[in-house]
């Protein structure tokens, strides 16, 4: 019941959101899910956190789980630098540090979790090359997705149309951590039937609504399509994203502690 | 020629290990570790190899469920065969 649930919460986070959304004026949905995702980043940091600390010190996948808290930390702290009082540039310079270092974080974090089922002495199930097909078609999937938005933040930034820095920083990360969705996903059809599913599942999960994420946000900037909806649907999977992140780490939480013997 | 009661050893370590490895994982991981920590495979193994098999997985359940988990598993592995 409980892995049930934590399956169940970004579902039903991202539909209240979405109801709250279309109840609330125009002019106050952006803030509405600004609230949201600031309230899902920080259940990701608790998440994320419980995670690292069922872990002893040392123990391998603790370094990956609170790298992926500390990423979370990074990136409220980022929001956080728009209260600052200071200058315009200065706070978008500020940001643009925490977002990168966030990524940094969260790319080495990826790549750690990716790791693990090798780091264990175990194989991925399927051929050989199969599971380069896999890696070849999440590397594609994340040049294809994330690549167009990297070339627009650049162009803007180079132009002076915005200043980018923190997005061009955000781009690369994605471009970087995307691809190792296929080992966290090939682990979580590793573990199917065991209670390990459930954290890698949900793991994978978030890789794939990051993915969504980057499709609807990049749709409008290189197609002449509606904003809103799109817009809509980007702030939706930023939302289901991070809250299956955190579901992700209440899961590995809960898989290590006694209590996990009764009830799934 | 496979031995009825040795298979039932690797069958029944790796239903200790499926709860957690999924039922896949655990047939792969008592093959892989029975021939790297015993140099044989799993149709072989008998009860007395079971406290070397516990030896041999306990840095791959280390490394997925941290070191308090991967003990109790091993200690229903051992409770598993009385020992």
């Amino acid at each position: 019941m409980r892995y049930r649930a934590l399956v169940a919460f970004p579902i039903a986070f991202a539909l209240l959101t979405a109801i709250v959304v279309s109840f609330a004026p125009a002019a106050s949905h952006d803030l509405v899910f600004q609230i949201a995702i600031d309230a899902a980043k920080l259940f990701a940091l608790i998440g994320l956190s419980r995670a690292a600390l069922a872990f002893e010190p040392g123990e391998y996948l603790r370094r990956g789980w609170g790298l992926f808290a500390f990423c979370y930390v990074l990136l409220l702290a980022r929001d956080a630098a728009l209260f600052l009082p200071a200058a315009p540039l200065t706070i978008e310079i500020v940001r643009a540090v925490f977002v990168t270092l966030a990524n940094v974080c969260l790319v080495t974090a990826v790549w750690t979790l990716a790791r693990a089922w090798t780091v264990a002495g175990l194989e991925f199930p399927g051929t050989p090359a199969t599971r380069r097909a896999v890696v070849a078609a999440a590397i594609v999937a994340a040049v294809l997705l994330a690549g167009p938005e990297l070339y627009i933040d650049v162009r803007d930034t180079i132009t002076g149309k915005s200043p980018g820095y923190g997005s061009i920083g955000s781009d690369i990360g994605d471009i970087l951590a995307l691809p190792l969705i296929a080992p966290v996903a090939m682990t979580a059809l590793a573990v199917r039937g065991g209670l390990l599913r459930w954290t890698w599942m949900l793991l994978a999960s978030s890789f794939g609504a990051w993915l969504a994420f980057d499709l609807f946000t990049t749709l409008p900037e290189l197609f002449a399509v509606p904003l809103a909806p799109f817009q809509f649907l980007a702030a939706e999977f930023h939302l289901l994203a991070v809250s299956l992140a955190c579901a992700a780490g209440f899961a590995q939480g809960l898989t290590i502690s006694d209590e996990t013997d009764h009830g799934v | 020629m496979s031995d009825p009661g040795a298979a039932t050893v690797a069958e029944r370590i790796g239903s200790q290990l499926a709860r957690y490895l999924g039922p896949h994982t655990a047939r792969v991981a008592v093959k892989t570790f029975a021939q790297r920590g015993l140099g044989r495979g799993p149709e072989t193994l008998t009860v007395a190899d079971v406290p070397a098999m516990s030896q041999a997985l306990r840095p791959m359940l280390r490394t997925l469920v941290g070191k308090q988990r991967a003990e109790v598993v091993l200690q229903q592995i051992l409770r598993e065969f009385g020992l």
